[in-house]
């Protein structure tokens, strides 16, 4: 009687261990979230407000919703009066700019038309969701100016690379906002056998270092902290390897933004979003200047220059 | 007599103050010669006019010769009480007309001292039984009474109460056991850490035979460092504490090591599920010098390998190892001096490696993968202990720790055609630890029965390895790009402290205790100055309950950086600078205590701790970055309640502890400069041990635990970039996550129940313990990390259950 005890004790004891050795994984329930309105908007001097609206979702959605809220309130105040209400307008019926392009459709009013230095605020409401609003100012633009260009040749591990490298300056007076977002775009699609070599190259001890993805843009977002100067001039270098193939004279356009600290933080917490190993860095916040909800409502202003690349006989 | 005691006390002060000269500015420098000239006046005096005798000496095992710390010796005539120090020794003036001291210590049954007044000056040895043995010769009394001393935020654990305790794997382990008092809690499912009411790990003190040790994890903290076998006591000290402790914000755990048993030599040797110990100890040179040797390593590696390869078809091969030595030695010169030499060295290892070839027509690719973790820490100590009569006793100490941790990744394949060789190699480096060489001194005084003074002072100087990335990088092109953060990022500073304190007894129900303690940390260009003013007050209502009260401030001159995963040895001690200020604590404490019967002990103690400089990463936080940069520090406030219950002698022991308690943080850069509550923060926190003799063979102990789930930040909705322009979309996402506040999020409330059985046969010449347990018997899915998956919360949990069985031997 007493072995047999033992005996079955070892055996459920064995089970028991066995059964231990496995890692148990299950699904928690997490609690009732209440959604809240989250807030985009862009907005700078001579151009109409151009809000987007939506709301927050649940992490745990397999599929992003991306609609918008139609039936939202938006007023808009400016220097502590009221300015305006904006209202919904479809999709194609506005502007886009560097930082957000048609697409959800946005609430607009073309007599809402914000100018520098002056504060204004966002109040939003809409049926369900508790009501946020958001400040902001339209910074001083510092103007961009094209200083010329030229070819020059590089080595590299044994290889011999060509670039065009354009130079620029941008005015840093005493009144500017502190933070800059600088990008350069392609004026439409390129030939396939082009843009993969034409992407732009930054490499500045200010601005910072960049190349261009595979669509041919590239940005960087900076401050003017180090510049002591009123101006600073930089250069962008593109890889030439077929100059060829360039058959419909594209042009790039170079963008200066001088961002609001509110645009500055938002834009740099999404690229650190983008950019940090979640493995050694601290989880990302985004910013957002909009008490209650998420988002920002930011005052930019753009500078703008362009060139156009063609064909053949390497000019521009 | 009595002069040259207030004389050797003036000149070890001298011998302190000239230390911290260069260091303390004159109006503090005379501040303290008019403390100690005071104290010297008050004491000469009070030396000269007692004509009492004054018997001193030591408490020890009887069956080992070990010395035992913390025992209470008690006179009843005059209802006055003494508490023998960390080596044992003890010094008390009996009243005129006692004729016996009660002596009584935790887990040994107490007995009476007869006084012999016609007997001669010299330290006395008494002897001890412990509570498991027979008792046929000696005279026991009445259980120890706690409300005699003073108890306020300290906690003991008997070694023997710790064998019976239920624990993961069948490891005991002192860390486990302090989790189960009230306030303490660990820091996640089933590892060693110490959270001490809503204080940070790091803030934590561990000291063995006087020395700081870093870390205290093994295998990722599911087990402690500190070997059991190794252990004679251990004192926990949740908050204002003496005078002579310092360095820590929250607590401190101090653990002393075994002396090595002065009547002969014992073995003993356990094997369990993932380790064995072996434990010698003995006299060497007839019963003046005595050691002990205890050792354990795991085998996890040769058990667990052929498993894995199994289960998971895996292809590499891994070894992972804990081991730790602890070595003392200790030599009697005479009954007056004493020499100790204690060693301690530990380190966890981790290894995985993976070779492979593969071969085709026109190419060969050879693969190679290497991982590897190593952590671990060594102490040591020199002390020597000298007793310059009845009632004078002191300690000069040389230390030494270090803690290093460092992990290495390795990848390289190589691809070889008819035409050429190619390499892409990478690999990545982090290597991190802490340094410290010092000394102190330390003198306690027993003037007379009213008066109980020590003081010292320690110099440390400590330097810090905060974290060195080595990074290496080469493509096929054969292009080398090496990127190294942090490199000769060596930092040293120095600790220097001083410290007096006095245990002043007013009568027969008041008891006040007044410290000081002053501490100066020398950075590069900074000399930080902390004043450490600690009082306590102890009044006795009846004979069978005290009410208590302390306050106290203490500062901590290195920090904890710890990212928001919890518990992994990554995480990296810093030093303050000129940059990084020292942290800072104010803790107020209430305490009543209540003598039931003559069983139980009921204690409710209140707590209230301001913390400052406290030290976090900052959001966002790029971890490669150097940490200073990384850094901030702000403030936190922890509250809280503690009830225990408990029956600490008899067959049935145990207790039941409930903490009622919240602890936040407010840092201006974090959570947008809004109060969170702390991760560590847990409002209910219930702890129900039991422990039962059942017969002189089996010994069983269970223990339910519960307490409220974790605060954590979980990013619980998103919100969408809907139409970011086409300049951005590769650049920015879709969405992202949407932070309401930081640790927005309970996790489920954490729960298991613990049960061991202890059979034990004692044997002519050896002695054999079976131990069976099981660790979360019922299987509740505690989790040790969380995850977002397939859009789902989920809970991983590793140990749903885990039994545990050892086999010791022991020759004695």
């Amino acid at each position: 009687m007493k072995n047999s005890f033992n005996k079955s004790f070892l055996i459920l004891f064995g089970i028991i261990f066995c059964f231990s050795c496995t890692t148990k994984t299950y699904d928690i329930e997490l609690d009732e979230y209440t959604p809240h309105l989250a807030v985009e908007c862009f907005f700078t001097a001579g151009e109409p407000f151009s809000v987007v609206v939506t709301s927050t979702h649940s992490n745990t959605d397999s599929v992003i919703p991306l609609d918008t809220i139609k039936d939202a309130e938006v007023r808009v105040y400016e220097d502590g009066g009221f300015m305006n209400n904006l209202e919904w307008a479809e999709t194609n019926t506005y502007r886009p700019n560097i930082f957000f392009t048609e697409g959800v459709g946005i609430f607009t009013n073309p007599n809402a038309i914000p100018e520098v230095g002056k504060r204004y605020r966002i109040e939003v409401s809409a049926p369900g969701y508790d009501p946020v609003y958001a400040e902001s100012t339209i910074p001083e633009k510092s103007d961009l100016s094209y200083l010329g260009h030229d070819h020059i040749t590089e080595e590299e591990n044994d290889f011999t690379y060509q670039y065009l490298r354009v130079f620029l300056r941008m005015q840093n007076p005493d009144t500017l906002s502190h933070f800059f977002f600088f990008i350069t775009m392609r004026s439409y699609y390129w030939n396939n056998s082009i843009y993969h070599h034409r992407y732009p190259m930054i490499n500045d001890p200010i601005l910072g270092i960049t190349t261009g993805q595979n669509d041919g843009n590239g940005y960087v977002l900076f401050s003017n902290e180090f510049i002591e100067e009123d101006y600073y001039d930089f250069h962008v270098k593109f890889y030439q390897s077929d100059t060829t193939k360039l058959e419909n004279n594209p042009r790039v356009f170079f963008h200066l933004a001088t961002l609001s600290e509110e645009a500055y933080h938002y834009c740099e917490t999404l690229e650190l979003y983008q950019e940090l190993d979640p493995r050694f860095s601290e989880p990302v916040w985004i910013y957002s200047n909009v008490e209650g909800g998420a988002g920002v409502f930011a005052g930019i202003n753009i500078s703008t220059d362009s060139l156009i690349f063609t064909a053949t006989s390497n000019t521009y | 007599m009595s002069l040259l005691l207030s004389l050797k006390i003036f000149i070890s002060v001298y011998i302190i103050m000239i230390v911290f000269k260069p260091i303390l500015r004159s109006r503090l420098r005379r501040c303290f010669y008019l403390l100690f000239f005071i104290q010297g006046m008050t004491i000469q005096p009070l030396c000269s006019q007692n004509s009492q005798i004054a018997i001193s000496g030591y408490i020890e095992d009887q069956n080992t010769g070990e010395r035992l710390i913390g025992a209470t010796l008690y006179d009843p005539a005059i209802g006055n009480s003494a508490v023998t120090n960390e080596y044992g020794f003890f010094s008390i003036k009996p009243g005129l007309e006692t004729q016996k001291l009660e002596i009584s210590y935790l887990g040994y049954h107490s007995v009476e001292y007869l006084i012999d007044r016609e007997k001669s000056e010299g330290p006395v040895f008494i002897k001890l039984y412990q509570e498991e043995q027979a008792l046929d010769e000696v005279v026991v009394t009445g259980e120890a009474n706690p409300i005699h001393i003073r108890t306020i935020g300290i906690n003991k654990i008997s070694m023997a109460s710790i064998k019976t305790l239920p624990v993961i794997a069948g490891e005991k382990d002192i860390m486990k056991a302090y989790q189960l008092l009230p306030g303490v809690q660990s820091g996640m499912e089933g590892t060693a850490g110490m959270v001490v009411r809503g204080s940070s790990p790091g803030e934590n003190l561990v000291l063995l035979d006087g020395v700081p040790v870093y870390n205290i994890n093994h295998l990722f903290g599911f087990f402690s460092v500190i070997n059991s076998d190794a252990i004679n006591s251990s004192t926990l000290m949740k908050g204002s504490m003496p005078a002579r402790y310092g360095g820590r914000i929250s607590s401190v755990l101090d653990i002393r090591m075994k002396e090595g048993n002065a009547q002969k030599i014992k073995t003993s040797l356990t094997a369990g599920i993932i380790s064995a110990r072996l434990l010698v100890e003995g006299p060497l040179i007839n019963d003046r010098t005595t050691f002990l040797v205890s050792a354990r390593r795991t085998y996890l590696e040769l058990l667990g390998y052929p498993i894995f390869k199994w289960i998971m078809k895996e292809e590499g091969m891994w070894s992972y190892k804990f081991q730790d030595i602890n070595v003392k030695l200790n030599h009697r010169f005479n009954n007056n001096n004493r020499l100790y030499l204690s060693m301690y060295t530990g380190d966890d290892a981790y290894h995985y490696a993976l070779n492979e070839d593969t071969e085709t027509e026109t190419e060969r690719v050879h693969y190679e993968e290497e991982d590897g973790f190593k952590w671990g820490n060594i102490t040591g100590t020199l002390r020597w202990n000298h007793q310059f009569g009845p009632r004078m006793f002191s300690n000069t100490t040389l230390l030494y720790s270090r803690y290093s941790f460092a992990t290495n990744t390795f990848r390289e394949e190589i691809t070889t055609t008819t035409d050429n060789t190619k390499t892409l190699r990478y690999s990545m480096g982090f290597n991190s630890g802490i340094e410290d060489y010092g000394t102190s001194y330390d003198l306690d005084f027993y003037p007379n029965n009213n008066h109980k003074i020590r003081l010292g002072g320690t110099a440390v100087r400590h330097q810090f390895k905060p974290g060195v990335n080595i990074y290496d990088f080469q493509d096929f092109s054969g292009l080398l790009e090496v990127d190294s953060i942090n490199t000769g990022a060596i930092l040293t500073n120095y600790e220097l402290a001083a410290y007096i304190e006095d245990e002043i007894k007013l009568g027969s129900k008041l008891t006040i205790y007044i410290g000081y303690r002053h501490v100066a940390f020398l950075t590069e260009d900074t000399v930080y100055q902390s004043p450490e003013p600690r009082v306590s007050l102890r009044f006795q209502l009846t004979d069978n309950s005290s009410l208590e009260a302390a306050w106290g401030i203490i500062s901590q001159n290195l920090h904890l950086l710890t990212n928001s995963s919890v518990g992994f040895p990554t995480d990296q001690w810093v030093p303050i600078t000129d940059r990084v200020r020292p942290a800072r604590a104010q803790q107020y404490n209430l305490a009543y205590k209540q003598k039931i019967g003559t069983l139980f002990l009921l204690s409710i103690e209140g707590f209230y701790k301001q913390m400052d400089n406290l030290l976090e990463y900052e959001q966002n936080a790029n971890l490669k970055e150097y940490w200073e940069d990384i850094a901030v520090q702000g403030v936190g406030e922890a509250k809280g309640l503690e009830f225990m219950l408990q029956k600490e002698h008899g067959k049935s022991t145990g207790w039941i502890a409930y903490t009622l308690s919240r602890s936040d943080r407010d840092f201006e850069e974090l959570n947008n400069g809004r109060p969170y509550p702390y991760k560590y923060d847990r409002r209910h926190d219930l702890k129900i041990v039991f422990m039962q003799q059942l017969n002189e063979r089996w010994e069983a102990g269970i223990n339910w635990v519960f307490s409220t789930g974790s605060a954590v930040t979980l990013p619980l909705e998103e919100a969408s970039l809907p139409n970011p322009s086409w300049y951005l979309h590769y650049y920015f996402p879709n969405a992202y996550p949407f932070y309401i506040s930081k640790n927005n999020y309970r996790l489920p409330n954490y729960h298991r129940l613990d049960f061991v059985i202890n059979y034990t046969v004692q044997k002519k010449k050896t002695e054999h313990i079976l131990s069976m347990g099981l660790y979360n018997a019922y299987m509740h899915h505690n989790a040790l990390y969380y995850s977002f998956y397939d859009g789902k919360l989920r809970s991983h949990s590793i140990i749903p259950i885990f039994p545990s069985f050892s086999y010791t031997i022991s020759f004695n």
